[in-house]
């Protein structure tokens, strides 16, 4: 429980951070990220190295994600226990947020449609 | 000094990166690339003329520089050289590829945060020195010469000061404009 509180402070999660922890399920480095992120977002979302690289850094200092293992120059990082429950919060969140805003949405598409 | 390069002593402050991106950016159209960066003073090579984008980014540490260096690297920006704690970083600019290397603004607001964090310890640092100096002086002067000296000295620590302030000022400024997203 206590965990739960203090993994809530994080939300809501930027863009970039949602897809970096959801691109982390197995391990994967840097520039693996970006090229996942780029794949499963359809080239909509692009990740900077400077953007990448400080995030990779700021959730592995808040114990979200950890570093698994190196080969060559490259970290392989992972989520942790509370990174994984962190992206389920957000996932919650956001499926929270479409489900009680489609009403109004699809009101406003109606309108458009009639004028 | 080879034929093929040159040294340009030029000033930039911290809050000039847009001015400074432009400058090498328009050195490299006209065939100059930068190699090096010391003090006050940038050295080029002489190559073909090409658009280049040119960013700079400002890291607070020395951890993991490899691994920082292999980021920027894979994501195609070559790493070109650091001076203290900057890192100057360029790619060629074809118009198709992603031309920064901060994609959210929340991010980029953590290198500026670095960047001041830095500034204040300079800034403090500063102004101790500055009332060491105005107090520690009165009673240890006893010719003329020395007192021009320490007031040269003076002089120059508070335009230290105040150059150091205005960075502050200015970085914090920066901070709030890239904050004030909805």
């Amino acid at each position: 429980m206590d965990t739960q509180i203090n993994i809530k402070k994080y939300l809501p999660l930027t863009e970039a951070t949602y897809y970096i922890l959801i691109s982390l399920l197995e391990p994967l480095h840097g520039y693996g990220i970006m090229q996942n992120v780029e794949k499963i977002s359809d080239s909509e979302v692009r990740l900077g190295p400077g953007t990448l690289y400080g995030a990779l850094s700021k959730l592995e200092k808040e114990k979200l994600i950890q570093h698994v293992s190196s080969s060559e120059r490259k970290k392989y990082y992972q989520l942790t226990e509370g990174g994984k429950k962190l992206v389920q919060l957000e996932f919650r969140r956001l499926t929270g947020l479409i489900k009680n805003s489609k009403n109004v949405i699809e009101r406003m598409e109606e309108n458009n449609e009639q004028k | 000094m080879s034929k093929n390069r040159k040294r340009i002593f030029k000033v930039f402050f911290a809050w000039q990166e847009e001015k400074e991106a432009a400058w090498l950016e328009e050195m490299a159209e006209k065939g100059w690339l930068m190699e090096k960066y010391h003090m006050i003073f940038y050295t080029f090579v002489q190559g073909q003329p090409e658009k280049y984008i040119y960013k700079f980014d400002y890291r607070d540490t020395n951890r993991d520089t490899t691994e920082y260096l292999e980021i920027f690297q894979d994501s195609g920006w070559e790493y070109v050289d650091r001076y203290l704690n900057w890192y100057y970083f360029r790619k060629k600019d074809d118009g198709t590829q992603l031309s920064d290397i901060y994609t959210d603004s929340r991010s980029e607001v953590q290198k500026y945060k670095a960047l001041f964090r830095t500034f204040l310890i300079l800034g403090i640092v500063n102004l101790f020195n500055l009332i060491n100096i105005t107090f520690n002086t009165s009673n240890t002067l006893s010719h003329q010469g020395e007192l021009t000296f320490y007031n040269i000295l003076r002089l120059l620590v508070l335009a230290a000061f105040v150059l150091v302030g205005y960075a502050c000022f200015k970085t914090y400024r920066r901070i709030q404009g890239l904050k004030s997203d909805l």
